[in-house]
């Protein structure tokens, strides 16, 4: 009872300061609140972002540093689509969403799945290499120029009690909270989805049971890498993008994961919106130039002071 | 029903298995005997296909399984109750028992599996939603062989299954097992001898990877070399 | 061995004065740069069995200070000096990486020299994103650089070599292979991890200080490159991580390479990337333990198959080539101790 007494009153304080915070700077520094609110559309899709990547982490133990060239390709999947047959974004997610599927299938089957079991070095040269690849390939198909999506609705906005919000942005956080449902219904609800659980809990007891570990590890791995897809259609709508950006995305990524310390959507999502707030208002502060750098710095400093994450369970 | 013949098997260059061969015929309980680090655990991961060995075959119904993975030769009916249990310690004990059913075929009779496996276990339909991770020693015992009966095997390969339990409990299990070989055949993996010995129908000793006595266990019983080195008498 | 590498070392030397073609100086220059970055790369990455990805920050530190020391009016040799301990001098400050393992040490390194690249793109003290000219030096000639180029290399390889042949690079290995073991031996890790961070930056820092004498222009986006860091990386895998020819011969590769494929561009670091997937996969121990192994096979007239080569090619052989089969596990899982998963890191120190 107490402990429940303590978290209602923790999460109300938090809850009013909060919003006590928002008020504040309606009536002071508007300029600042519109900040804030990119910070949390953007965070949305942070977390969707590292969705993926904490999925394969947590069930294969491989860091799969070319996620972010994964959202990229999603990007660019996105990007042809609009420009040579006028699908909007959108909707072109429903094609990205299974060609990211099957290459990610298709690279564990082939490349990961040889190397899953030896040193913790070996996979993430093998995703080192990856993502060499997949830059390499971006450049020659697309060039080395920053691309980005242009839609007839990009400058609509959305207006709320005299706030503007993107309508592009806004969409993008509701699909990318969509998304996360999805997941966490998948792997909570079906048998496959607790069949991967089963085997990140203890790969040998999954074996015995009958369960195909390997072909496990190929669907987290496909799941995955489709919804880096996913999240790399979103964010062509709304950043620009080049070959070389996955390196960012993917530091994002796991700065969120770090942040929220345990593969929990709710803790996903708080995290991913931490991050894009601290993004935002640190580069008003500091200066855009540094915007990547923040991330990079979040990300170390939490590893390096608070490694169990902020929401992160002990024991 | 399971036929193994003169089985190699290795960890990478240390040999563990020495020309291991025998058999266990339908709805035997069949014993393996032997002192920590014999090979017993080796034996039986190599037949659920775990590990592959280095020379030797493995037949079952006929079918060489020695080259398969787990997945198939479970696919085939055979289930294992692994050393330490191995459950899903974060999934609830419902959770675990579907998984023990995730094959295709055992997915088909899942709900009949489901109440047999109540039945006899009364204790975890009262735990159905508890964490597997929090169950006694016993518990997990239970829920580890009731695991491995919804794959719905018909053969049985029991890991050590007195490994860590008050006496009491001991004598419970075994019990039960022998219940069990009215509907599976069983090979058990044991260091407990006495107890092996007394319910199981024949018996292999293995020492140092090697299959050095076989017999009737009534036989063995009154073995003198048998009694001294693992009777204790 | 030592004799080769004395004979090569002569016939460089004497090069120059029988060849004067200005290729041949310029492949040979940056051929050293390579070799010393992964020769140096390999004390931490190989030796230590520390997968470092800063090695393009103190490459890039030793670059800029030499550059800047330069300007300031200092002389060569005491300004690449100065870049090499500033380099090393960072490589302290960045001890608490080692508090992370596995893979978030790599990424903890990245990120760390991703974070450097971004402030020098932004400080206006080293000149920004436009970056710093140097002033042509009318007393070199290529063959100064040449040989500079040469003596430097070969400083790094032979003092590279003492320290892995002593009782450091005992400790290395010992670090590398058992941690926890190490420590129990009375080894420190923490201490050991530093001082092959420390060796590997100042001889990073010292060629880095080399590059910008010969390109005499440098900004952020190149000195700090991932480059810096992929290209020993790859060079040191191809080899042979953990040897001490393995570097060597993986950076020749690798110029060679990238000599031979010049004229495809963005072809060539395709063909890159796919060499070092199938490198790691075919041959986790680099050419030199592909080599040994089958000099071993030959002597002892065993052959076996190596783990890691695809199953449909592995039953290939044994079906067709009598080659003997390990008997291995189905799916070896020794990752539970190598695991890095989020909650557990906090146990880890
Ligand atoms: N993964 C492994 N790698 C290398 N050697 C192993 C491995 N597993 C077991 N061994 C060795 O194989 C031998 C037999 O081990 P095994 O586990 O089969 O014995 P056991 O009879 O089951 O013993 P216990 O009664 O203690 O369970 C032991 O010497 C052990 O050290
Ligand atoms: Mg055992």
């Amino acid at each position: 009872m107490d402990i429940l007494w303590q978290r209602l009153i923790k999460s109300l304080l938090i809850a009013v300061t909060v919003v006590v915070a928002l008020v504040i700077l309606y009536f002071v520094a508007l300029d600042y609140l519109y900040v804030v609110l990119g910070g949390v559309l953007v965070g949305g899709l942070y977390a969707l972002a590292a969705l993926g990547l904490a999925l394969v982490f947590g069930v294969m133990k491989i860091l799969n540093l070319a996620h972010g060239s994964m959202m990229v390709l999603g990007a660019y999947l996105s990007f042809w689509f609009f420009t040579l047959y006028g699908i909007d974004p959108f909707i072109s997610v429903v094609l990205v969403i299974p060609i990211l599927f099957l290459l990610g299938f298709a690279i564990e089957y082939f490349l990961m799945d040889k190397v899953a079991t030896l040193t913790a070095h070996q996979p993430v040269l093998v995703a080192f290499g990856l993502m060499v690849v997949l830059e390499s390939l971006f450049m020659l198909l697309w060039t080395a120029d920053p691309r980005g999506l242009v839609l007839p609705y990009s400058g609509a906005r959305l207006t709320v009690g005299g706030l503007h919000i993107s309508l592009t942005r806004f969409v993008a956080c509701v699909l990318s909270v969509v998304g996360l449902v999805c997941l966490a219904i998948i792997m909570n609800r079906t048998l496959i989805g607790r069949a991967i659980q089963a085997v990140s809990q203890d790969f040998k007891a999954a074996c015995f049971v009958g369960i195909n570990a390997r072909r496990m590890y190929q669907l987290a791995f496909g799941i995955g890498a489709a919804f880096a897809g996913f999240a790399g259609s979103l964010i062509s709508v709304i950043y620009a993008f080049e070959p070389t950006s996955g390196l960012a995305f993917v530091i994002k990524a796991l700065a969120v994961i770090v942040l929220a310390g345990s593969g929990r959507i709710s803790g996903l999502i708080i995290a991913g919106v931490v991050l894009g707030i601290i993004e935002s208002v640190g580069a008003m502060i500091i200066g855009g130039g540094f915007k990547d750098a923040i991330s990079f710095a979040v990300f170390l400093l939490v590893l390096l002071l608070k490694p169990e994450g902020l929401f992160g369970r002990r024991g | 029903m399971l036929e193994v013949r003169s089985l190699n098997v290795y960890y990478g260059n240390i040999q563990v298995l020495y020309d291991v061969s025998f058999k266990v015929e339908k709805n035997e309980l069949v014993a393996l005997i032997g002192s920590n680090a014999a090979g017993k655990t080796t034996l039986l991961d190599t037949i659920i296909g775990w590990l592959h060995p280095k020379s030797g075959s493995i037949t079952f119904n006929g079918f060489r399984i020695d080259h398969l993975p787990p997945h198939k030769v479970v696919e085939l009916g055979v289930s294992i109750v692994p050393e330490g249990r191995m459950l899903f310690p974060a999934l609830t004990v419902l959770e675990n028992l579907m998984l023990g059913a995730f094959t295709r075929s055992a997915r088909k009779k899942i709900q009949e599996n489901l109440e047999k496996v109540f039945e006899i276990f009364p204790a975890l339909k009262e735990r159905k939603q508890q964490l597997a991770g929090t169950l006694s020693g016993g518990e997990q015992q239970m829920l580890a062989i009731g695991r491995a009966l919804m794959a719905n095997p018909t053969l049985l390969l029991l890991d050590e299954p007195s490994q860590g339990l008050a006496p009491i409990i001991v004598t419970k299990i075994f019990s039960l097992i022998k219940e069990l070989n009215n509907w599976v055949t069983i090979l058990m993996v044991e260091q407990n001898a006495y107890k092996a010995l007394k319910v199981a129908s024949r018996v292999y000793i293995l020492e140092n990877g090697r299959i050095v006595r076989e017999g009737e266990s009534q036989e063995l019983v009154k073995d003198d070399g048998i009694r001294k080195a693992y009777l204790g008498v | 061995m030592i004799s080769i590498g004395l004979i090569i070392l002569g016939v460089l030397f004497a090069a120059p004065t029988y060849v004067q073609i200005n290729y041949f100086f310029h492949f040979v220059i940056i051929l050293c740069i390579y070799i010393t970055l992964s020769v140096s790369w390999n004390i931490v990455g190989g030796y230590a069995g520390q997968c470092n990805f800063a090695h393009s920050a103190f490459f890039g530190a030793g670059a800029y200070t030499t550059a800047l020391l330069w300007n300031a009016g200092l002389l060569p040799y005491q300004a690449m000096i100065m870049g090499a301990f500033t380099s090393a001098l960072l490589a302290i400050l960045i001890t608490p990486c080692f508090r992370l393992r596995g893979s978030y040490f790599v990424l903890g390194t990245m990120s760390l020299s991703e974070i450097l690249r971004i402030v020098m793109l932004n400080w206006r003290v080293s000149g920004g994103a436009s970056g710093i000219h140097l002033p042509v030096p009318e007393q070199f000639t290529i063959t100064t650089y040449y040989y500079v180029a040469v003596v430097l290399t070969a400083f790094t390889v032979v003092a590279t070599w003492f320290v892995v042949k002593g009782k450091l690079g005992l400790a290395f290995r010992a670090i590398r292979d058992n941690e926890v073991a190490a420590e129990s031996l009375g080894v420190n890790p923490l201490f050991y991890k530093v001082i092959s961070l420390v060796l590997s930056a100042f001889f990073a820092g010292l060629i880095g200080g080399f590059y910008s004498y010969y390109v005499l222009f440098i900004e952020p986006n190149n000195a700090f490159s991932v480059f810096w860091t992929a290209i020993p990386l790859f060079a040191t895998i191809l080899g042979g991580a953990g040897t001490m020819v393995g570097p060597i011969v993986g950076a020749v590769i690798y110029v060679g390479l990238t000599e031979l494929t010049a004229g495809l561009g963005v072809l060539s670091l395709l063909i890159l990337g796919i060499v070092l997937i199938a490198i790691v996969i075919i041959a986790p121990t680099g050419l030199v333990g592909l080599a040994s192994r089958y000099a071993y096979g030959r002597r002892t007239g065993e052959k076996t198959v190596q783990r890691g080569v695809p199953t449909f090619i592995r039953s290939w052989l044994i079906t067709y080539h009598k080659v003997g089969r390990e008997s291995m596990t189905y799916f070896a899982s020794n990752r539970k101790e190598k695991s890095f998963m989020i909650g557990e890191t906090k146990n880890k120190y």
